[in-house]
This record gives structure tokens, C-alpha cells and sequence, in this order.
């Protein structure tokens, strides 16, 4: 399980920051939203992310020389962003807890929490397309790091605050749909153009991906399979058994977005296939 | 502007003897399984039979690697600490005190030179053996090659001498990161 600090540190946070654009954008809608759940899970999340993201240093305790090389650096970059962001989010939830009724202030800190998160991910993006692994170039992964966010985010935000949001639900169902499908219309034909790629790092990690095809086969069936029941169950006013459909979708997108990010993650392969 | 060093491979004549790769691995004393220059082996071909006469064309041939002291590191670019950087005769170096362990600048090095010290937890890489440089001697392995494939020195000379070329079959596109790498290519490995 060696790729399984970065799979922890990108899901987590890439949820995290998923469920604070749910909640800015739940806040705007519905004035009445607190979303407590919702921020509590969003802040954990972050923090259980930049946790596992140091726990795969070889020198955990020295982490703060990351923020070094921001001029330079798309991961000294990433660091800054992914930080800034989790303050950010603990910081409305510190707001929310001692200033309840200050809901301008918990706006406004969300709203800008959800906003340098979405940068967050275009840098983090970044650090894999600037790096010398052929496979992780192009904008397939800039999709697959956006798509995770939104299905997360918005799936994790309607079941922790289903009782709030319920009215939101048809946003939620055509956010998860819209950004699966733009993920498998994207994700599916570049891995097939792949296939005739002779370049010798793409073909080193196509055959890792091949070995791994049980995981492919799971990840997609799971982030489909969730997508259509959170679609299916829009239509319907909220009870018990939308409620479970909506759990059972949130857990389905997880795991799949998970098991497709430690793929992504295990196909390293540098340059030109040297090792 | 100062002189730029690299290494020069012959890879037309080395017999891949990984004396290199061991001089080096014994003057840095590195652990099991870390090799900061290291021998690759490249074969392939086949035998077919053409109206009752067999042809061949089975090769072998070997190319010794270490870092290649970009002008483009993309490890010195993409570190976050600042740990890898140029030292002051433009070879690509490493601080280990500003190390981390992340290990971004495999993920960025194209010829995979950067290695991770599990025990240190901590990247290692060649540093052209700077500390042998100093007192006027050559690198381990240049010294150590029984076949005198491997030369370092100024590019630009080692250019002037041998050609510039540095894109052969088995290696990343040389605009890359512009290594301080002059290669002779054994035929087999000419683009």
C-alpha cells in the first residue's frame, strides 16, 4: 500500500474542498443554512488529508521546508494552497461554534475557503502534469482531480445535511451526473488513445494499470452505480429510504474516486521507462 | 558564464562490467538496492529463416547512467525545499539538511536519478563526486571503467570533442531537461 498516504492526502482533501463549494453554494440559496455537519466533516476531512500527506515524508517533522520554493515549486505551491485552505475551512467552523449568529462571517470565510480550494485542486493538478510522468500529463488529470471534488463534495453534502438541503437535492443529483460524465467522457478515450502510445513509460504504466484490472472494474462500477442512485432517488421527497439511497451513493462515489486514485497513483512511471 | 560539467559515455565500447556502478556504489557507500550510477542492459532482435539461410539480428548493448546534471533540472525546479539546486560549477546538487523525503524529484527526473535512502528517508543522488573533484581527482566511476568509456568534464569540451549527441533509443527526449550528456551510441541504439 505504498501510494496510500498521497491517495488519503488528494481524496480527502479534494472531498473536503468539494463539500465546501456544496456549502457556499447552499448558503446562497438557502439563507437559512447552517450546514454544521457538513463543515465538521469538510474540516476533518482536511486535516485527516494534510496529516497523511506528511506521514509519507521520509522526514514527517521537517514538513514546513515544503513552503519554501512557492516561486519555483508546484509542490511547495500545493502545500500553500491545500494549508490555506484547511485554515480556512477550521476557521468557519471555529466561527460557526463560537459565533454562531455571525453568519455573515461564516459566509464570506466558506466562501473563500471553497474558492482557494478550487485552486488548490488546479495546483495540485499541476503537480502531476509538470512532473515527468507521461501517463499523468494533459488535461485528463485536471478532470479526474475537478470530477472527484464536485461527486464527492456534493454527494458528501447532501447526506450530512440532508435535512437542510433536501431542497438542494436536484442540484446535488446534476452536479455528481454532470461531473461523472464528463470524467468517463474524458477518463475512457484518453486511456484508449493510450494503448497506442509507444512511448515506453506510458506503455510501463498501462501494464501496471492492466495488472490492477479488478480495481478499474470496481472503481468505475462503484462511481456509475452511486451516480445513478443519487440520480434516481432526485424525483423523490425526502425519507428514510431516500436518506439510505443517498448514504450508499456518498459511500459507493468514495470508494470508487479512492480506488481510482490510488491507480492513478501506482501507474507511476518516469520518463522514458528507466529503473 | 561558468563552465557547465557533464559526462561523456561511450556506449559503443562499454562491455557492461558494472564497475562503474560499483565503484560508485562502494566510494558512496550506499545500501542494498540504491544504485546512484547504474548499468542497464538493452537486447532484443531475433533469428528467421530466409529460403534455408538463418539471419540474425539479436543484439545487446548497455548504457551506464547516473545524473546528467541538467541545465533543466526539473528535480531542482520541482524541489519544494530547495534541497536540490545547482552547485557553483552548474552540476546538480543535493542538501540533505533541506531534504524532506518527499520524493518529488523522481517523480520529475526523466532518467530516474534521484534515489530514495530508505534508511535516511532522505533522496541521494550523484553528485559527480564533488568531493574528489576537489583535490584535483575524477569521478569514481570515470576512474574505475577498465574500458575508459566514461569521461567528465566541461561540456562544452566534452562536446567539442565527441559530438553533442545525447537522444538515443531507451532515453527521454534531451529538451527536455538539457543533460550535460555527450553519448557514442552503439548502432543498435541510434534513433
Amino acid at each position: 500500500m505504498e501510494h496510500m498516504s498521497l491517495t488519503l492526502f488528494s481524496i480527502c482533501l479534494q472531498a473536503a474542498i468539494g463539500i465546501m463549494v456544496f456549502v457556499s453554494i447552499g448558503k446562497l440559496i438557502n439563507k437559512d443554512g447552517i450546514f454544521k455537519n457538513a463543515m465538521f466533516v469538510a474540516a476533518g476531512l482536511g486535516i485527516i488529508g494534510l496529516l497523511s500527506s506528511v506521514l509519507h515524508l521520509g522526514r514527517p517533522f521537517k514538513a514546513f521546508f515544503a513552503l519554501n520554493q512557492f516561486a519555483s515549486s508546484w509542490l511547495s505551491r500545493e502545500i500553500w494552497f491545500s494549508s490555506l485552505f484547511v485554515g480556512l475551512t477550521v476557521l468557519a467552523v471555529l466561527i460557526l461554534m463560537q459565533r454562531p449568529q455571525n453568519r455573515t462571517a461564516i459566509k464570506g470565510v466558506s466562501l473563500l475557503s471553497a474558492v482557494v480550494g478550487l485552486v488548490a485542486i488546479a495546483v495540485m493538478s499541476s503537480v502531476f502534469t509538470s512532473s515527468s510522468v507521461p501517463f499523468w500529463h494533459g488535461t485528463v488529470t485536471f478532470v479526474e482531480f475537478y470530477a472527484a471534488a464536485i461527486s464527492m463534495g456534493a454527494i458528501l453534502f447532501l447526506f450530512l445535511s440532508i435535512s437542510e438541503a433536501g431542497s438542494l437535492k436536484k442540484l446535488v443529483a446534476a452536479a455528481v451526473a454532470a461531473a461523472v460524465i464528463i470524467q468517463v467522457l474524458v477518463v475512457v478515450p484518453n486511456l484508449i488513445s493510450l494503448a497506442n502510445d509507444s512511448n515506453e513509460a506510458i506503455i510501463g504504466s498501462l501494464a501496471i494499470l492492466n495488472g490492477m484490472a479488478t480495481a478499474g472494474i470496481l472503481k468505475w462500477l462503484c462511481i456509475l452505480i452511486g451516480a445513478v442512485l443519487v440520480v434516481w432517488s432526485a424525483k423523490d421527497e425526502i425519507s428514510p429510504a431516500v436518506t439510505n439511497t443517498v448514504m450508499v451513493s456518498a459511500l459507493l462515489l468514495f470508494v470508487g474516486q479512492l480506488v481510482g486514485r490510488y491507480m492513478f497513483y501506482a501507474a507511476m512511471v518516469v520518463g522514458s521507462g528507466l529503473s | 558564464m561558468a563552465k557547465r560539467y557533464g559526462f561523456y559515455v561511450d556506449q559503443e565500447n562499454c562491455i557492461g562490467c558494472f564497475t562503474c556502478q560499483i565503484a560508485c556504489k562502494d566510494k558512496n557507500d550506499l545500501p542494498d538496492g540504491v544504485l546512484w550510477r547504474k548499468v542497464y542492459e538493452f537486447s532484443g532482435g531475433t533469428t528467421i529463416e530466409e529460403n534455408g539461410v538463418f539471419k540474425s539480428n539479436v543484439f545487446a548493448y548497455w548504457l551506464s547512467m547516473a545524473c546528467n546534471h541538467c541545465e533543466d533540472a526539473k528535480c531542482v525546479t520541482g524541489c519544494p525545499t530547495g534541497a536540490m539546486h545547482y552547485g557553483a560549477d552548474g552540476t546538480v546538487q543535493h542538501n540533505p539538511d533541506l531534504c524532506i523525503g518527499c520524493q518529488y524529484c523522481r517523480m520529475n527526473c526523466p532518467y530516474d536519478a534521484p534515489k530514495f535512502m530508505e534508511d535516511k528517508g532522505i533522496i541521494g543522488k550523484c553528485d559527480a563526486c564533488i568531493d574528489l573533484r576537489e583535490t584535483g581527482k575524477n569521478p569514481a566511476c570515470v576512474d574505475a571503467c577498465i574500458m575508459r568509456v566514461l569521461e567528465f568534464g566541461p561540456i562544452d569540451e566534452l562536446r567539442a570533442k565527441h559530438g553533442e549527441l545525447a537522444d538515443i533509443k531507451g532515453l527521454p527526449d534531451s529538451n527536455i531537461t538539457k543533460p550535460s550528456l555527450v553519448i557514442n551510441p552503439h548502432k543498435a541504439a541510434i534513433k
